[in-house]
Order: C-alpha cells, then structure tokens, then sequence
C-alpha cells in the first residue's frame, strides 16, 4: 500500500534528522536520506539536525555545541530548500541569552523555522520561559521530545505530562510533542486538555493501536507523521498510518494537512 | 501479491492492548487481505497462562486441517510435563515446530531444562523458535517488565545442537551481525527496522536465512509490509523472493 489513493499534495515527515558530518554534510547521507524519502513519497520533512555534533549522548549541549548543531542544519537547508524545513535546535539550560541570540541567528535572520528541544532540562523549569516568549513572538513552532521509558530513560527527559505543562504556560504556541510510540496511551491523555499541542507518530516500533487511540483521544487534526530518520526507516514508520484503522480523510491530515498547517506551507488548508 | 509466508503472526488476547484481530477466521480473513498465503501461528494467552497448553490447544484444534497455519505451541520447559504436551500437540496436527519464550516463563537458554528441551526437538526433526521479546522493553507495562532473551545464550544454545533449525523471533538490528557464525539460526524480520535494513540484513546473514514476519497483530502489519517494498537496488528480487516466502517454506513444508 502507498499514499497515492489518499491524493495528497505529498507526504512531510516532521521528525528527520542527518547524524554523519561536521563542519559539512555528509554527501552519501544525504543522497540516502533523500533517495529513501522519494522512495516513500515523503517530499518535504522538518530537518532536526545532527544532534551529534552537540554532544555524543545529545544531552546538555553548550552553546558552541548548539551552533554547530544548527550550523549543520543551515547547510542541509540551503542545499536543499524545498525539501528541508529546519529547526533551530537549543538546550534551555545554557544561558539564555545565549539561546535568544540563537533563535535571532537561526531564525528571525536566518532560514529556520521552528525550534527544537531533546532532554537537556525538564520542560517544566522556568529557564525556558524566555526562550519560549521569543518563539511566540516570532511564530515559531517547537518540537519537543518525550518519551516514558520503563527502561528509565535519559536524565533530563521530559515527560509528556511535563511537555503539557510547558504547554499550559504558552497556550498561543503550537508544540508538537514528539514520539507517539513513547507516549503511548497515557502520554495521549497528558496532552489531551492541550489544544495547541499536536503529537507526532514517530517513537519506537510501530506498536498497532496507538494511532487511532491518538486520533480517538486527541482529534486526526492533532496529529502528524513523524519516522525519526535514520534512527527508524520511513516506510516502516510510515506504515503505522497507511495501517492504521482510520479514514482516508484521517490519514490525509495525520500525513500532510496538520502539519503542513503548522509550518504555514502554502495552500495549507484552514 | 499473494506471496507472504509470516512466521510471526499470534491469535488470542494480549492484555495490555485492546487488538485485532484474535480468532484463527478473523485473522486468516485479514492476513488474506494483505497478500499472506500461509502464517505460522502461536497463541498469545500462551505467553503468560500459568501452562501453556491451555493457550495452545484452542488454537491447535482450531486450525488443524486447515494448511493455510502453521500451528506452533509454546512449550514451557520448566513445566514438568512438557515432554508430554509437545507429544499431545503433534498428535493434534502441531508438529513442525515448537516456540519458547524463555523471557515470560522465568527460565534461561543456559538452563539444562533448555537444552532438554532442543535435545528432544532434534530427535523428533522439530523446529525451535526462540522468541527474544515480545515488544520493545522500553514499552512494557510498568508492573510487568521483562527483559529480552541473551543473544548470546541464544547463539551458544544453537552451536550445541548444530543438526537443530531454530528461528529467532523479533531480534533488533543491532543484534543480526552477531548471529553470524550461526549457520542454523533463521531470523524473523518483524522489529528489523534501520534505514536500509533489509538490505542490512542481507549483508549480515545472507538472504537464505531472512524470513517475513509481521508480529500481527502487535505491530501494524503494513508497517512489515512496507519494508518489503525495498528497492532492486537494495535487495534483488531473487533474494526478496526467498525473504517473502521462499526461505520459510523450506522451514516448514506443509
């Protein structure tokens, strides 16, 4: 099964990432990563960047980290500018003017277009409420990770109930929690009373069940398809929906429509 | 295509998620649907009922005569009437393969009871799947986390009974390439994932040893499905042939 009978204008992946290169892209990822995504039909996806180049295990980058993080994003978006959406990639925990310089160099000058947090801090300290401020002020969508790991998880990993309540306190942003698959059923309902919080599908293996629960609880409306290339494989990831027990309509918002309402794109519907 | 052999489909309930479909019709009905020709076949409830054979034996007298399943029992070695229980089930039509789950039935590959157990299916030309996990550890319900099964325990259990055809059910990718010395293990492909991962799994094992599995219906089926759409490129069609069907049936004739 493909997306062609749902006869959408294409397919974004909001949860992407390239993790080979430095100081340059990595030119055989590159193509891969492209090459896989037509394959797919994926045609646009929101570049997270190699989160690598902040630090090893991604968690508490410094600010030097964070740029050369977002210095790599620029470079796979300025190759390649009408398939990547890049986000600006921050750790809240670094000083914030530090961060705020960051979003002005990476967004309000420079081409990004949302913002990216993984488990540097919980979401619920207060250190991100400027860096927050200054999203609302300039429009900017946030992705931010969660996960509830029975494995115990990372040190500074959110929550979804914590993704709620950063949330709660900037309810004109739009956040896209990330890992449906690590949210799971409870994750679901910590978001529920959140209408600007979408939630995207990627997070472990593609558990059945778990898309229509979020489209049950949630409204299709709220959430986005997400694969977390190249940890996991567009089309494997990309079947939880194809597969999902929901209607053509449904599948059509969750693979294009919301987020492409999110990211403004053109011809977006309302 | 109708060309699928899945040798990791499950009937029955699950009790932590609410799926479908749980009848042998229902799932036979959808599988059909999805262009799989024959499905080897465990009973969930098998997994954590107190005895196995009370999941196993519904399901082996329901599908029995119908050659569209491959029935295979879970078998608890640690029970000390399993040597009868596998007889029971062979008499009613399950005699190709068993299936443990060391993880769930609190005992180890490196326990003598395991190797009774592989010893036996030898001398019967049994096969033995070795089911490593049931879904991704980090997912587990949180009164109720069990761990996966040692690669390793699992790798030197095969080399001590080199004339035995195990399977190994739902290994990650990152544990393929260690399976490489281990010319009679078979893998199922249903939690491979990785960019590329079919063909990763065809540069690690080879292809004869690849199998299609789709752990319906814990996963989304179309979520397997969709990995073997890889491109010629990536994987030949000769070789996807023998992962979609070819090297299962060869397992298990019917």
């Amino acid at each position: 099964m493909n997306a062609t009978h749902l006869k959408l204008p294409g397919i974004i992946d909001v949860h992407t990432h390239l993790f080979q290169g430095e100081a340059d892209l990595d030119e055989a990822e590159l193509a891969l990563s492209l090459r896989l995504a037509d394959d797919a039909g994926v045609t646009r996806q929101i570049q997270l960047g190699n989160l690598r180049l902040g630090t090893p295990t991604f968690a508490r980058p410094d600010p030097e980290g964070i740029r050369k993080v977002n210095n790599h994003t620029l470079k796979a978006v300025a190759r390649c500018p009408d398939r990547f959406i890049g986000f600006c990639y921050l750790n809240a925990a670094n000083p914030t003017a530090a961060s705020l310089e960051e979003i002005d160099r990476c967004c309000a000058v420079g081409p990004l277009r949302g913002l990216k947090f993984e488990f540097s801090l919980k979401a619920t300290e207060p250190l991100y409420d400027p860096i927050v401020d200054r999203a609302e002020a300039l429009g900017l969508p946030i992705l931010h990770h969660a996960w509830i790991n029975m494995e115990g998880g990372h040190e500074h990993e959110s929550t979804p109930a914590e993704v709620a309540h950063l949330a709660r306190r900037f309810p004109k942003v739009t956040f896209i929690m990330a890992h449906l698959g690590g949210a799971r059923e409870r994750g679901v309902c910590d978001i529920a009373d959140c209408p600007n919080v979408l939630v995207d599908t990627s997070g472990s293996y593609p558990e059945a069940g778990h898309v229509e629960y979020a489209v049950r609880r949630l409204g299709a409306h709220r959430v986005v398809f997400g694969s977390d290339w190249p940890c996991r494989d567009y089309r494997t990831q990309l079947g939880r929906i194809l597969g999902s027990q929901i209607s053509p309509e449904q599948k059509a918002q969750i693979l294009y429509h919301n987020a492409a309402r999110v990211l403004k794109l053109e011809g977006t519907r309302s | 295509m109708n060309d699928l052999t899945d040798v990791s489909a499950w009937c029955g309930h699950w009790p932590f998620r609410a799926l479908r479909p749980r009848d042998p019709a229902a799932l036979k009905a959808y599988l059909q649907s999805q262009g799989v020709r024959r499905a080897w076949v465990s009973a969930l409830e098998s997994v954590l009922y107190p005895d196995p054979m009370d999941g196993n034996l519904p399901l082996v007298d329901a599908v029995a005569g119908d050659p569209y399943f491959a029935a295979i029992p879970i078998v608890d070695p640690s029970l000390a009437l399993w040597r009868q229980d596998v007889e029971e089930c062979i008499k009613r039509g399950a005699a190709q393969a068993i299936r443990l789950t060391p993880n769930y039935h609190e005992y180890a590959l490196t326990d003598a009871c395991a190797d009774a157990c592989v010893r036996f299916a030898g001398e019967r030309e049994i096969l033995v799947y070795v089911q490593l996990r049931m879904m991704d550890e980090r997912t587990h319900h949180p009164l109720m986390k069990v761990a996966g099964v040692s690669v390793a325990d699992l790798i030197a259990l095969a080399a001590r009974y080199p004339q035995v055809s195990f399977v190994v059910g739902a290994i990650y990718a990152r544990d393929l390439a260690r399976l490489r010395e281990s010319p009679n293990l078979s893998v199922d492909l249903s939690l491979v994932e990785s960019p590329l991962g079919l063909r990763q799994a065809v540069e690690a094992l080879g292809p004869e040893k690849l199998l299609f599995g789709s752990q319906t219906p814990l996963i989304y089926y179309e979520a397997n499905l969709q990995k073997m759409s890889t491109m010629p490129c990536d994987v030949p069609p000769q070789h996807l042939k023998g992962i979609r069907h070819g090297n299962a049936d060869r397992l298990l004739s019917r």
